[in-house]
């Protein structure tokens, strides 16, 4: 499981070193196997999360020795485990003092406290956002942490993503999947961050649930969600890159999963058609994914992140098609194995 | 069509030229066919029923205290936000981005395929 336990045997796509493509029928086969091996890559380690905990104490302890009353709550990917190995700490302050004081002085203290506590040596304040947040990399582990302050939901989001990771039947470990694949993907173009326009981790999560609870093959109960990866993956680039309308349709992740018209429930805004809007599923007033205004450059490339693997797909048929009459024995014999990856071509 | 030189040999070799070999469409060949990936795993027919069964009896729980779990039964659009239809079969709002010019997922097409499709439901 450990990212280090892993022999080089390819640089590009490391996490197919245990894949056993021979004995795949088909493409979807191959694709599930592969998509499993790189979520087990990519998740964390036991090492991983003991410098992320420490880090959080590190933290912690050096804020509530300059605000007493102040309590430190990691939320998002840290408590459902969505992180990748270089992914952001994200952490919340509740504080009274801090909600009675000028924001962007709380934010300037705060940077200083990081700073002679030397957890890191460099702060940078984002004090014109949606939520105003700091933000540094820490001197020990190299980890990037954003502290925002008393943002009230983030935390009980925390905990109903927890709920779908566990409750959804023979899908969590295909939204588990979902996610790190699209955070994965959208975090190599740096469209992963609410501030410049991306996606956010919630939305990214949401956007999963919600492609989980609509598949019209999940929904009749005719398929398992983690039985079927391969194909779940293409369809999750294909929905959202290629054919949902942002325009018109909002998400919603609440009481079973639903779509709703964005004019008739009045979250239209002409000057913003085009963002993805998703209900959030612990405030149906509030809209999660209005600040991701960069969502058509996200569309477009997970359009072509579809098209890639479609193309690799039919590659991928017509070698096994090949090996089937007999004219390639293994498809590990003469070939980089990497060649059969469809994940390291996007 | 009533063409008695209908199945002669350059009228046949032309169809198979336009038509895919695995679903008969026209808008791609063989090995560019959608079936080539869209292919899932089901479960059993007794499987499915225990599905249907722990889902409803998640929808009891609260949010937040298990309902989580519960996925809805009715099928909603991507393309207008309205429930009783697939976003592929869509005719209330224009098509914004690309019109699928084959069945994607969320389409009529998909839910008649495979081993629980009944017609006479
Ligand atoms: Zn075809
Ligand atoms: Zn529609």
């Amino acid at each position: 499981k450990r990212r280090q336990d892993f022999a080089p045997t390819s640089r590009k796509a490391p996490w197919i070193a245990k894949v056993d493509w021979d004995s795949c029928h088909n493409v979807p086969e191959m694709l599930h196997r592969e998509v499993e091996a790189f979520v087990r890559y990519m998740s964390p380690t036991e090492v991983e999360e003991e410098i992320r905990g420490l880090v959080i104490i590190l933290v912690s302890n050096a804020i509530t020795n300059a605000f007493p009353d102040a309590q430190i709550l990691p939320f998002g990917s840290y408590e459902t485990k969505l992180y990748l190995p270089n992914g952001d700490i994200d952490l919340m302050i509740k504080s009274e003092s801090m909600a009675y004081s000028d924001k962007v002085n709380v934010l300037r203290t705060l940077a200083n406290v990081i700073k002679r506590a030397r957890i890191a040596s460099k702060v940078t304040i984002i004090a014109k956002a949606k939520v105003p947040i700091i933000k540094f990399v820490t001197v020990y582990g190299r980890l990037n942490v954003d502290i925002s302050i008393n943002q009230g939901n983030g935390v009980v989001a925390g905990d109903i993503v927890n709920g779908f990771l566990n409750g959804m039947r023979g899908c969590g470990f295909a939204l588990r999947s979902l996610v790190i694949i699209a955070k994965a993907f959208l975090n190599q173009r740096a469209m992963n961050e609410v501030y410049t326009g991306g996606l956010g981790s919630y939305s990214i999560v949401c956007m999963a649930v919600s492609f989980l609870q609509m598949h019209p093959k999940i929904r009749r109960g005719e398929i398992d969600a983690e039985k079927n990866l391969g194909v779940l993956v293409m369809e999750f680039f294909e929905l959202y890159g290629c054919y949902f309308n942002y325009e018109e349709v909002g998400i919603s992740v609440r009481n079973g999963g639903s779509y709703f018209s964005k004019r008739q429930r009045g979250w239209y805004d002409f000057a913003k058609r085009n963002h993805l809007s998703i209900e959030d599923p612990t405030d149906p007033s509030n809209d999660i994914s209005k600040g991701s205004y960069g969502i058509a450059k996200v569309r477009q490339t997970l359009a072509g992140a579809h098209g890639i693997m479609t193309s690799m797909a039919f590659l991928r048929a017509g070698i096994l098609g090949a090996r089937k009459e007999g004219r390639t024995y293994s498809l590990r014999g003469h070939r980089e194995p990497e060649d059969m990856s469809i994940l390291s071509s996007i | 069509k009533t063409c008695p030189n209908r199945f002669s040999h350059s009228r046949l070799a032309a169809d198979m030229i336009d038509c895919c070999d695995r679903c008969s469409s026209k808008v791609h060949k063989m090995n560019e066919c959608p079936t080539l990936w869209r292919i899932y795993q089901y479960v059993a027919d007794e499987d499915r029923v225990k599905i249907m069964q722990t889902r409803e009896e998640k929808k009891k729980l609260g949010f937040g205290k298990g309902s989580e779990g519960y996925i809805a039964s009715e099928l909603y659009c991507y393309n207008c936000g309205n429930p009783g239809h697939l976003g592929d079969d869509c005719d209330e709002v224009a098509f914004v981005f690309d019109i699928p010019a084959e069945p994607s997922a969320f389409s009529l097409h998909n839910i008649m395929s495979g081993p629980f499709y009944d017609p006479t439901s």
